[in-house]
């Protein structure tokens, strides 16, 4: 047996029971019939990759979450293509929620996999044979692509989710991500969890540009500064890349090492301003300001809530905006609620890559 | 023309509502603190109450704007779907009012269109929606007083609509006299009658069921369908005090005429055109004149049973007679149960009859609708057995949600036989997440101006014809048909039972 047996990062009490790959069909169908109490429940296939093999336990934790919301079979993908041998050991396992005041438990099944060693197609083929039949596939891939993100494994997802936020360097992995989706013309939606992690902060945005005399100050704005947590600098650039897009304006130019930028209005020239601070939230303070005044969100540390301030010469507004997510499962839940558009992302993705520089000199 | 929000360009997945100041008349009453106010919350809660709403409590009553505040509170804390958060509400409530006035006080409502102009200076946005949640008899009066003060009329590019709950009247002649009254101060456009079981997912599913499944459209005629049943069982009698009114209106009035009718109405519409509000409404009042009206007392007799439960056990505990019960005349003949068969004469639906029974104090609460399909031909499986295996659809309007299929299937063995199973599907497994009240969308479609999921004049009409003649058969001076009595706890009386027994059908079993 490989040595990955003993690793101490594998809790397999959470993993559930470890079931002979062989005989894994018979197993989950024991686990539903031990139980009359518990319903099984399933409207998609939830798959999540990744090549840390201590992601089983962390992603099961994950699984309980977004199953209280999306019942799925849940298939848990730790590859370790590094082992010497080539081994495949299976997990079962379900996650139950009640429903109905307490009466009836709603469960996702869950089969977690350790693939050691290389083999082609080794992955899909393991993994796929379990995929419940006529629900579709969302994939979760964590880290950056690895030689097995190819056509025949992203040939059969329905849904692609990716955190870019993660990648140390995203700028390939943007270009692989798009190149991937177009040799599958498009057969895979795209949702990143870095543009969800904004999604509230946008919504909040459209909300202050309800306000009366809030769209005068638009025309007129000056400044736009954009602050950013720890590790969220791409969080931001997909903001601001949004807003550029909405607004129709243009990116003129900048010093991308700098994160400061021109961009322009109906010829009007505007400064867009990065900046990093010390916070866990992605984008803790959006800030346009112009001579009729401030437009400001906030997102405070320990807020489940973004403030804004409509502050303009005519009168003052404040609003709260729910922001419920932040944890990774919190996103997803957000994300798997939602449609996508593929095409969007990718089109903004272009002013990103402009905003990290990549089309610099 | 009004300028653009560019950054809310992408992010409508439905209409956006706009802006404007809810008044709500009848603000003291349990529908304000425990249904509107909670959903507006919760549509706050979820991100979406338009920018600077405002809400404003119109009631008799003396209380201040904070009184008012606090009461609301502390109905929202034990009512709320989605929790109460108190940082929320200090920012939601700061939008309340409340406005103390007589309904009938013109000065009262001048002082009103004060508040409403003040809060537009402070932002408000100039749109107003009125909220009439008040006794029926007050919807004349307010419509009246509305119109008076200039209120009905929005400013320019601002629009004022008016929301009505139901009852919409008392039978065709008060619905057409309400309808007037509406009319002279509001456009039918700007008409909101409200009837919650349009809010419900499961009700806003039936469309999507018949007309977003191409299994479905192809068979939903009398070439296969056998009888369609709607039921709205109720396992409460008149608790809480509700027997004053509804000892008034009776079963037939406060189901059947509103709601049941619509349930119905979007089982047997034709397809529509498009998914606009008139688009739906068409061909949902085109159903209503395809009602068969009933001739006479005796035609009634025979297709409408009536009846009042009498001492019985609802899940294991003792229940009174509907005589008996609080604010209850001793000698009523208020029916507390209707069972019916309706017969709707369009191609479609020739010789296919609706069965519709709604009731108080029955065994559970469930309102469903289930689709009998013809039986396939007894000449394989079935030959020489009395077995029913036609095949239904039934769509769990509430609780339980969801749509299951009933199908024969072979029951394991060497032997060849059938057995009835069900093909489940439940919102509850598939989607997880709790469905907003129906007041909340509701609300939100009533602030986008889509009306879709409310009730027009017209078809509020064409109900009320057609039940005005149950009516007047039954509290007419000769032929009246007989009141039937079942034990409370029971599911009806053996009449209801003996209705689709002549035509050799069943009462589906719940």
């Amino acid at each position: 047996m490989p040595s990955l047996i003993l690793d101490p990062d594998i809790p397999s009490a959470d993993l559930g029971n470890e079931v002979p790959l062989a005989g894994l069909g018979m197993h989950l169908k024991q686990l539903w019939q031990s139980n009359e109490a518990k319903t099984k429940a399933s409207l998609m296939n939830f798959a999540i990759y990744s090549e840390e093999v201590a992601s089983l336990a962390e992603n099961t934790a994950v699984i309980h979450e977004v199953t209280q919301e999306h019942a799925c079979r849940a298939l848990l993908i730790a590859a370790h293509p590094g082992a010497a041998e080539v081994s495949v050991r299976a997990w079962i396992t379900a996650h139950c929620q009640l429903t109905s005041g307490g009466k009836k438990a709603i469960c996702s099944e869950q089969i977690a996999f350790l693939i050691a060693g290389q083999s082609p197609n080794l992955v899909p083929n393991t993994v796929f044979s379990w995929l419940e039949s006529d629900l579709p596939l969302t994939f979760w891939w964590q880290g950056e692509f690895s030689p097995r993100f190819e056509p025949h494994l992203y040939a059969v997802i329905d849904r692609l989710v990716i955190d870019s936020g993660s990648w140390p360097d995203p700028l390939p992995q943007l270009r692989r991500l798009e190149q991937a989706w177009r040799h599958d013309h498009g057969g895979f939606t795209v949702n990143d969890l870095t543009w969800t992690r904004v999604l509230h902060l946008r919504l909040a945005m459209a909300a202050a540009f309800d306000e009366p005399g809030a769209l005068d100050h638009l025309r007129e704005v000056e400044e736009i500064q954009i602050d950013y947590g720890n590790g969220h600098r791409l969080a931001a650039k997909m903001f601001a890349a949004w807003m550029i897009h909405q607004a129709a304006w243009n990116l003129e130019s900048g010093r991308p090492s700098e994160d400061s930028f021109t961009v322009s209005q109906h010829g009007r020239d505007m400064r867009l301003v990065f900046g990093q601070v010390d916070s866990p939230r992605a984008v803790p303070r959006v800030q346009l300001k112009g001579p009729r005044g401030v437009i400001c969100l906030t997102h405070e540390p320990d807020s489940a809530w973004i403030h804004t301030l409509v502050g303009l010469t005519t009168g003052s507004v404040e609003r709260l905006t729910p922001c419920p997510c932040d944890t990774p499962a919190e996103l997803v839940i957000e994300r798997l609620r939602r449609g996508c558009k593929t095409k969007r992302y990718f089109t903004l993705l272009r002013t990103v890559r402009a905003l990290l520089g990549e089309y610099e000199g | 023309m009004e300028a653009i929000n560019p950054f809310r360009e992408d992010q409508a997945t439905r209409t956006r509502p706009e802006s404007c100041t809810v008044v709500i008349f009848g603000a003291s009453g349990d529908l304000t603190s425990r249904k509107l106010v909670p959903a507006l919350y919760n549509i706050a809660a979820d991100g979406e109450l338009p920018p600077t709403l405002r809400v404003v409590g119109f009631a008799r009553r003396e209380k201040s704007h904070q009184s008012f505040r606090a009461e609301l509170e502390a109905v929202n804390r034990k009512v709320s779907r989605q929790g109460h958060d108190d940082r929320l509400w200090a920012s939601f409530s700061q939008s309340i009012f409340y406005h103390q006035s007589e309904f009938e006080d013109s000065d009262g409502y001048a002082r009103l269109a004060k508040l409403l102009d003040d809060l537009d200076a402070q932002g408000a946005g100039g749109n107003r929606l009125f909220y009439l949640s008040t006794s029926p008899d007050y919807f004349p009066i307010v419509l009246e007083q509305l119109r008076k003060a200039g209120l009905h009329q929005a400013a320019p590019g601002k629009w004022a609509r008016v929301v009505i709950e139901k009852p919409f009247g008392t039978d065709l002649a008060t619905a057409q006299i309400l309808n007037r009254a509406v009319h002279d101060t509001f456009d039918e456009k700007d008409t909101y009658r409200i009837d919650h079981y349009l809010g419900k997912e499961t009700a806003q599913n039936i469309m999507v069921l018949r007309f977003a499944n191409a299994i479905f459209e192809p068979i939903w005629n009398n070439r296969y369908i056998d009888h369609i049943q709607i039921t709205c069982a109720e396992n409460l009698g008149m608790e809480g005090g509700r027997g004053g009114y509804y000892d008034k209106a009776g079963c037939l009035r406060d189901m059947v005429q509103n709601h049941l009718m619509q349930l119905l109405s979007l089982v047997a519409m034709e397809p529509p055109t498009d998914l606009s509000a008139d688009g739906v409404r068409d061909e949902k009042v085109k159903v209503f004149r395809s009602l068969r009206h009933f001739t006479d007392a005796a035609d009634v007799a025979k297709n409408v049973v009536r009846a009042q439960y009498t001492t019985g056990t609802v899940n294991g505990k003792a229940a009174v007679g509907y005589r008996q019960e609080d604010r209850i005349h001793p000698e009523s003949m208020t029916e507390a149960y209707v069972a019916m068969k309706i017969n709707i004469d369009t191609w479609r639906w020739e010789g296919v009859p609706f069965y519709l029974r709604v009731g108080k104090q029955l065994p559970k609460k469930t309102t469903e609708i289930s689709v009998h399909f013809k039986a396939p031909p007894h000449v394989l499986f079935n030959r020489g057995t009395e077995d029913d295996s036609a095949n239904v659809l039934v769509i769990r309007i509430q609780p339980d949600e969801g749509i299951s299929l009933r199908i024969a299937s072979k029951i394991p063995g060497p032997a060849v036989r059938t057995e009835r199973v069900k093909m489940d599907f439940q919102y509850s497994t598939s989607f997880g997440k709790a469905s907003p009240e129906a007041y909340e969308r509701l609300l939100l479609d009533a602030m986008s101006g889509d009306a879709t999921l409310f009730a027009r004049g017209d078809e509020v009409e064409h109900a009320w014809r057609y039940i005005d003649i149950i009516e007047q058969a039954w509290h007419g001076e000769t032929g009246q048909p007989p009141m039937c009595h079942y034990p409370a706890g029971s599911w009806g009386p053996a009449e209801a039972d003996e209705l689709l027994k002549q035509d050799g059908r069943n009462w589906r079993r719940l």
